[in-house]
């Protein structure tokens, strides 16, 4: 319906409806004149705030409302917004009634007349708390993971399932003296020695196609050129549906093992050879013996 | 050149790797006679057959051989000396790429265990 050809009875309707919306809509809304003084508050905003229009004349308002670690930002946006008409757009704290502050996205737009002067701002600010709220829990949590990950033994890394790498930790880039840049897709392969690397990537192309976990010991070279031995173990990741989503991995330094390992192999194979030797030894007596015992004969 | 000493192959070392001035660097006596040359030895010189053991008080001369068996996956050596003929095992052999440093481990029936160092 056009405005200008409704009824005053139409007219009086559709302005009810607007203050219905305005009251209905979960936001809190209102309207300032070009200056940003108040003109409007809709229901949910006096509800939440306890501040009607008269309450906002004066900076006391602001003042009361808005956490003090927000007023010198929100006045800092809000007045660029009001001297260049740009659109209005923060995330700020506002104290309830009760007194406990909630966080929402305030977001305002300027209506302009037919000259391009700005007549009014419309503003809403939208309760975003939950949302801040799991995403600071999400960002607490990602840091703690960060720790640990970075902070554990092994050097460890998570690939797509086409075993394409998209994350290591740091003691990876730490250990091999590399960059993510370097590191990325298929770029582990720099800092795998080259008479190993073909069966390496061989296996695991193959591993990733099986989707079962996986374990394979090969060296990796360090930032100072020198090779380590290492125990690889890879463990497919699955959402609700069974589908494969990521390889989680870890490489284990196992070169002080195989060290030992190959010192106790050693250390057999000498005690072997000098048992044999202590016998032959004995046979060699016997021998000796035999030969006297016959002469004597 | 590396100074490293690196393994060698038992089952295929050469004979004269065994040979030169070796310096006693270490020994466990186990039951060996504390009091006999060999085990005061301080340095072992295998010429081509000659054998020269030298201890602080004492030096004895005689002859040695590098012998094999099939039983045994390495080399022993035969050491003839006037009072006593003995049999030790090589155990270890390492030594430079170059061959200028070497490190001899024998193993004697007595079972006295020598490390000996070249130079």
């Amino acid at each position: 319906m056009d405005a200008s050809t409704a009824s005053p009875n139409s007219a009086s309707l559709i302005e009810n409806e607007f203050q219905f919306l305005a009251d209905f809509i979960p936001q809190l809304v209102w309207i300032t004149d070009p200056a940003g003084s108040h003109l409007y508050f809709n229901q949910r905003w006096i509800d939440y705030t306890g501040y009607t229009l008269v309450d906002s004349v004066g900076p006391d308002m602001w003042n009361n409302l808005l956490h003090p670690d927000d007023r010198a930002r929100a006045r800092q946006i809000w007045g660029h917004s009001l001297a260049t008409g740009d659109d209005y757009e923060i995330e700020y704290r506002f104290k309830a009634k009760d007194g406990g502050y909630r966080w929402f996205l305030g977001q305002a737009k300027p209506r302009y007349d037919a000259d391009g002067t700005i007549v009014t701002w419309f503003g809403t600010c939208t309760d975003i708390q939950d949302q801040k709220v799991a995403r600071e829990t999400l960002a607490e949590r990602e840091a703690e993971f960060t720790t640990l990950a970075d902070n554990v033994a092994q050097l460890s890394w998570m690939a797509r399932p086409d075993g394409n790498i998209y994350w290591y930790n740091k003691r990876w880039y730490d250990f091999t003296g590399s960059s993510p840049e370097e590191m990325a897709g298929w770029g582990w392969e720099k800092v795998h020695h080259p008479e190993h690397t073909n069966e390496v990537v061989g296996f695991v192309r193959d591993a990733w196609t099986k989707g079962e976990p996986w374990e394979l010991t090969f060296p990796l070279k360090r930032q100072d050129s020198e090779y380590r031995w290492f125990l690889t173990r890879a463990v497919p990741i699955r959402d609700e549906q069974g589908q494969l989503v990521r390889w989680l991995g870890t490489n284990t330094d196992v070169t002080k093992m195989r060290e030992l390992q190959e010192q106790l192999q050693n250390s057999y194979a000498d005690l072997e050879a000098k048992v044999t030797f202590r016998n032959l030894e004995l046979e060699h007596e016997v021998q000796k013996l035999r030969k006297q015992v016959g002469s004597v004969a | 050149m590396s100074d490293l000493l690196l393994d060698v192959n038992l089952q295929q070392v050469p004979d004269d790797y065994l040979a030169g001035a070796w310096r006693v660097a270490h020994r466990v006596l186990n039951r060996a006679d504390p009091a006999s040359t060999l085990a005061q030895a301080t340095s072992l010189v295998l010429g081509g057959q000659a054998l020269e053991l030298e201890a602080p008080t004492q030096k004895e001369t005689g002859s040695w051989a590098v012998l094999r068996d099939e039983l045994l996956n390495r080399p022993y050596i035969s050491l003839n000396l006037p009072a006593e003929d003995l049999r030790a095992l090589v155990t270890r052999l390492r030594r430079t790429t170059d061959g200028a440093r070497a490190q001899l481990n024998l193993y004697f029936s007595s079972g006295l265990e020598m490390q000996l160092d070249r130079p």
